[in-house]
């Protein structure tokens, strides 16, 4: 089973990095791609600790959760009013 | 003279038993989390025609849903796990490893209901008619 979820994970990373790639010209909205992109990460991230419970594997879940944790943070801080907004499409 | 615990179910059946339980309930947790990014895929590339981005917004929703619920099977199996843990060094991963999921899993209800109210704000500003200015 390890094997075949090792594989899931894989293969749900490379859909989520397709996914990103195809919703970021259809919106123009980075932030819903980016999102999107993290979400499926997510996913492949949890189902690669299901798989294996070794020291790196549990250190690679929580760097992948961190670092999803902060982008996403990051990005709903973003102003949304000012000299220096972003455009509209960067708020969604 | 009446039998002892040990002698109806010794400890290795016991191992046993919960670690085929172990199993059963985290590989249910890992479909409901691979089922939800499937169902999350098609419903992102049934959203991307739309070309907008607040199709998007339900989706996630249904996908941190199916991942809270993934996370809920995979939380009970490190509950169960414990009780044949034989390592110090087992139960330290096991440790990691639900702290891990418990944050993740308060952190997606955290973003499900900010969604949740942004889309009912959203809603509610749709139904409100526009100022008359004239």
């Amino acid at each position: 089973m390890t094997e075949l979820l090792a594989d899931l994970a894989t293969w749900v990373s490379a859909t989520a990095i397709v996914v990103g790639v195809l919703v970021l010209p259809a919106t123009k909205a980075p932030r819903t791609a980016l999102g999107v992109t993290l979400d499926l990460l997510l996913a492949a991230g949890l189902l690669r600790l299901s798989a294996s419970l070794d020291w790196p594997a549990i250190g690679a879940a929580a760097a992948i959760i961190a670092v999803r944790k902060l982008v996403s943070e990051a990005l709903r801080g973003t102003p949304a009013t000012g000299a220096n907004a972003p455009a509209a499409d960067l708020q969604r | 003279m009446s039998p002892s615990a040990a002698e109806i179910l010794p400890e290795s059946s016991l191992r046993e038993v919960v670690d085929v339980f172990v199993r059963l309930v985290e590989a249910a947790g890992a479909v409901i989390i691979f089922v939800g990014a499937l169902v999350a895929v098609v419903l992102f590339l049934r959203a991307l025609p739309k070309r907008d981005p607040d199709e998007f917004v339900p989706v996630r929703l249904t996908l941190g849903r199916f991942l809270a619920l993934g996370l809920e099977f995979q939380l009970a199996s490190d509950i169960l796990r414990t009780t044949i843990a034989p390592s110090f060094e087992e139960l330290g991963k096991l440790a990691a490893v639900a702290a891990i999921r418990t944050a993740l899993n308060f952190f997606l209800a955290r973003e499900i209901r900010e969604e949740q109210r942004v889309i009912a704000e959203r809603q509610q500003v749709r139904r409100e008619p526009e100022p008359d200015l004239t």
